[in-house]
């Protein structure tokens, strides 16, 4: 399957021309720089914008993620690359070629569905082949490319079995072989892994980024799950109400999320709502529940904020102190791997921070008060009332 | 269901469940009977069933297949089914796709349009058609006959072929069209396999409606041409006879033996979907 | 005419019952119409022709006989509305169809019940039982009756030689024996869409009933039967507007003095010869049978009964 070694043929030995190679040329790691731009797209069903001004560009080689809730319009958006859903306006270019009118079977898109769409009525490699006989691939060809689209998703010796004798991961992976036996631009995942359970799924997440490192495939994934995006994703693309909300790296979307909707979605996140008390010097002095917030933000003396902190960035200390944000000690939450626990603020909101097993922090018991503190670059200032 | 709901174990016998039990046996043999005594009464040495049985004797089945008449409306009622079976399914068929994947307006009326046959009494349909037919001379044809009998078969198709179409998930074409089929490349090679078992099953269900048909067929019967049924009906009436019974069990078996391998190859095929 | 084991194995999809067809019986999704406008029509031409001109055009042109012979007049139905003897058959069709709609429903609902039992042989057996008769052609079924009940036939020669009686009954070519007959013959359509019903109701309900303390038939009572109320109307909708129509049956066994609709408008159409009187007479049963099947439409509830998800 790499690239080099079928497409460029060794002395003497000449490759068959076919409708492969010749899509070939737009393959995957052939592809420098853009695989995928997507221009200003817009869809609407009825008054609902599914998909509202959309714009963003997909490297060659790399993994992006589609992320949001449900109704987003990740899913929207996917199908309008694949060419199932037409764009209202705007443009879709893929491999360089614009394809925003293009019909999907002529695309040179793979797509891996939801459910698999595995063909029930035939066999695991008559699936696989089935692209490469709609691009007239030989018969010797075609049995040694599912072959070796087999071994790359280790399901060889399954070729003869039929869909339904297939557990849910093998039948993933069938349908992952059948998308890149072709060799197509792109990939686009809806969703694959929802329908497992949490280990396989897991599992499937390091398969399909392994898969992809070593094809230097283009995928476009989408989910609902951020752990997943953040975990598997070069970059991920954060959609919400149609809208793209922000684009990054996961890390980038982690730590400096762009809004408060980004903030809340990805990992786990406090908010205490107050009003900007002061600022000086690029640190804003917030009101916030009894007690002063230090944020590293810009922001309007008196504006109304939210203030942002994840759990593992609180700090706590017991006893009554001289913290600037005090609280009481509500509960303790066992997680297996962490221990987090709920601190009640003053006017009633709660907190709630991560604990190291081995330090002074978790020997706290509730009932106790403590004082509250975290690292003022490590928090977020909001307008309030932004989604 | 729930009348049982806590059965303890499969097959152990509750002793409150008795006289349901009976009632049911009793119910099914009402419902068994009169088809199941067909049979020995065709194989009774006497002109009529007593009780207990008498004898056993081949009789009948000789009369039958030895009557000219019989045959002959045997062989012409089959030949008519067999080109209602082809016409039905083709029509209907091709409906069923038009109706499921395609744009279509006014599609709830054109559906229960299409269904009318199963709707309206045979009788009224048997004396409207004659009054068609005969002044074109119609009647007692082939042609008449394979008209209105398509024309009475095709719902049976439609209703089984379209369930059959709906159950295909259109992720499976669309899966098609993304590797690079075209459209009808993915109708002929994805949908089509799938829904095969259902226009089998739907072209036997034409056949028997077709052979089984007995008012229409006896209204424009003629007097070269009568089909089976016509003439069961009028030896049933005016000449009853065991040649009847022996006849009879002939069709029923057969009847059943279609049904049941129709049943068996739609059952055979959802297991593999 | 048609159903399957498989379908009342794992709950009817598809089950073909004449007088269940409706709009909703083929209850289709839209999912963004892949066939262009004319591909569809084109598709559906043949059918549509085939229709029109061998089953619509002749039906329509012997309702309009029935007002156009001599010249346009009403004087058909003026008759049919007004000699004893006319309105006398209707009343009796319409009574002997209820009455095997009653004893139909008395004898399926058991029978739809045994079938809808999670497992074992039972349910099976029940299911061959209701099929079987229903693959059989009804002509073939009321021969049938006829050796059941003749003065020489199987109940008379059984019943003589037990020595229950000393004389042959006469059964035959009588309101009963065309009652029985027609039960005999549309009971699986009324034992399938009950058997659809039962069959989709959640094992837990009743489960929960008997929790909270009700005996199995207190359970039944107020639980299952209520909710399988839609199947059973349907049912009887089914088999009651069959009856009315029904040819075969009350030819064979009903005697000159039972006369049903059915009959009666052969008799004027063939014997008589009176074809616009036939057409009007054809004209009340059609209104009759489609005003009641369109009229319970949402009794019929198509998508829960026939069909099942």
């Amino acid at each position: 399957m790499l690239p080099g070694r079928q497409f460029f043929p060794r002395s003497g030995v000449k490759t068959p021309v076919s409708a492969t190679a010749v899509i070939a040329r737009q393959s995957t790691t052939a592809i420098r720089g853009v695989a995928v731009t997507v221009e200003n797209i817009w869809r609407s069903y009825g008054a609902v914008a599914a998909v509202a001004d959309v714009s963003l560009d997909v490297q060659g080689g790399e993994f992006l993620s589609l992320l949001g809730p449900s109704g987003s319009g990740k899913t929207t958006l996917l199908m309008m690359l694949a060419g199932f859903e037409a764009p209202q306006s705007g443009r879709i270019s893929i491999g360089g070629r614009d394809v925003t009118h293009v019909p999907p079977n002529r695309r040179d898109v793979a797509m891996v569905f939801q459910r698999y769409a595995l063909f029930p009525h035939m066999s695991v490699a008559q699936n696989i082949a089935f692209p490469l006989r709609m691009r007239r691939l030989g018969r010797a060809a075609r049995d040694a490319k599912v072959r070796e689209a087999l071994d790359m998703v280790k399901l060889s010796g399954y070729a003869e079995r039929r869909p339904a004798e297939l557990s849910g991961g093998q039948q993933q992976r069938v349908a992952l072989a059948r998308a890149i036996v072709f060799d197509p631009t792109v990939i686009l995942m809806d969703e694959p892994l929802g329908a497992l359970d949490k280990k396989l799924r897991q599992h499937m997440q390091l398969e399909i980024k392994q898969l992809q490192a070593r094809l230097g495939a283009t995928v476009i994934y989408v989910t609902h799950d951020q752990e997943e995006a953040l975990t598997m994703s070069d970059r991920v693309a954060v959609m919400n109400g149609g809208r793209l909300v922000q684009l990054g790296t996961p890390r980038a979307l982690y730590d400096r999320p762009a809004t408060s909707f980004v903030a809340d979605f990805l990992g786990e996140m406090n908010f205490l709502r107050g009003r900007v008390r002061d600022v000086a010097a690029g640190l804003a002095l917030v009101d916030v529940a009894g007690g002063v917030a230090h944020v590293r933000a810009e922001a309007r003396r008196g504006a109304a904020v939210r203030v942002a902190v994840r759990p593992e960035h609180v700090t706590l200390l017991q006893g009554e102190t001289t913290r600037d944000l005090t609280g009481r000690l509500a509960q303790v939450i066992f997680n297996g791997a962490a221990t987090d626990v709920l601190i009640e603020l003053p006017d009633g909101e709660a907190l709630r921070a991560r604990v190291g097993a081995r330090s002074d922090e978790a020997s706290l018991r509730p009932g106790d008060a403590v004082g509250i503190g975290w690292d003022p670059a490590a928090a977020h200032l909001f307008p309030d009332g932004e989604t | 269901m729930t009348d049982a709901p806590v059965r303890p174990r499969r097959g152990k016998i509750r002793w409150a469940d008795l006289p349901f039990g009976l009632l049911c046996v009793a119910i099914l043999i009402f419902l068994m009977l009169p088809t199941v005594l067909i049979v020995p009464m065709s194989f009774s040495r006497t002109s009529y069933l007593t009780f207990p049985p008498s004898g056993f004797s081949l009789e009948w089945y000789r009369l039958y297949f030895g009557d000219p008449a019989w045959i002959e409306a045997t062989v012409f009622s089959l030949g008519i089914a067999v080109m209602t079976m082809a016409a039905a399914t083709v029509v209907g068929t091709m409906a069923s796709v038009a109706l499921v994947r395609g744009r279509l307006p006014g599609r709830a009326t054109l559906e229960a349009l299409l269904l009318a046959p199963l709707i309206v009494p045979s009788i009224i349909v048997a004396i409207a058609v004659y009054l068609q037919f005969a002044p074109l001379g119609l009647t007692g044809t082939r042609l008449g006959f394979v008209l209105i009998h398509t024309a009475l078969a095709v719902p049976y198709v439609v209703l089984v072929v379209t369930a059959a179409l709906q159950r295909v998930p259109p992720s499976l074409e669309m899966a098609g069209l993304n590797l690079g089929a075209s459209r009808l490349r993915c109708f002929l090679e994805i949908t089509m396999p799938l829904v095969a078992p259902a226009i089998a099953a739907g072209a036997v269900f034409a056949f028997l409606a077709s052979f089984d048909e007995t008012v229409v067929s006896f209204f424009i019967s003629g007097v070269e041409h009568q089909t089976v049924t016509r003439k069961m009906f009028e030896d049933i009436e005016f000449n009853i006879s065991p040649v009847i019974a022996a006849a009879s069990t002939i069709f029923v078996l057969a009847s059943v033996g279609l049904m049941s391998l129709a049943d068996f190859s739609r059952r055979a095929a959802s297991a593999t979907s | 005419m048609t159903a399957s084991i498989a379908e009342v194995e794992s709950a009817p999809s598809g089950t073909i019952q004449p007088g269940a067809a409706l709009p909703g019986a083929l209850a289709t999704p839209s999912r963004r119409g892949q066939l262009s406008a004319g591909a569809s029509l084109l598709l559906l031409a043949p059918l549509v022709l085939l229709l029109g001109w061998a089953f619509f055009l002749p039906i329509i042109r012997l309702l309009l006989t029935s007002v156009t012979r001599p010249h346009l007049n009403v004087a058909n139905y003026i008759r049919l509305a007004t000699q004893p003897l006319y309105v006398e058959v209707f009343f009796r069709t319409i009574w002997i169809s209820f009455a095997t709609a009653v004893l139909a429903l008395l004898l399926g609902y058991p029978v739809a019940a045994l079938m809808a039992r999670p497992g074992g042989k039972f349910p099976k057996l029940a299911a061959v039982c209701v099929l079987v008769p229903l693959w059989t052609s009804g002509l073939i079924r009321s021969y049938a009756w006829i050796t059941l009940l003749q003065r020489n036939g199987v109940i008379n020669n059984a019943l003589l030689s037990l020595g229950v009686i000393h004389a042959p009954l006469t059964m035959l070519y009588t309101d009963g024996a065309v009652l029985l007959a027609m039960t005999h013959t549309l009971l699986p359509f009324m034992v399938l869409p009950i058997f659809s019903v039962l069959k989709s109701l959640p094992q837990d309900l009743p489960r929960a009933a008997l929790n909270l303390g009700a005996s199995r038939a207190r359970a039944f009572l107020a639980v299952t039967l209520p909710l399988s109320l839609p199947g059973v109307a349907a049912g009887c909708l089914l088999v009651f507007v069959m009856a009315l129509g029904f040819y075969i049956t009350p030819a064979l066994l009903g005697g000159p003095r039972t006369l049903m609709i059915a009959t009666l408008i052969s008799q004027q159409a063939t014997e008589v010869l009176n074809w616009p009187f036939a057409g009007a007479l054809s004209c009340v049963l059609l209104v009759l049978s489609l005003g009641i099947t369109i009229g319970f439409k949402r009794l019929l509830r198509l998508d829960r009964v026939v069909s099942h998800d």
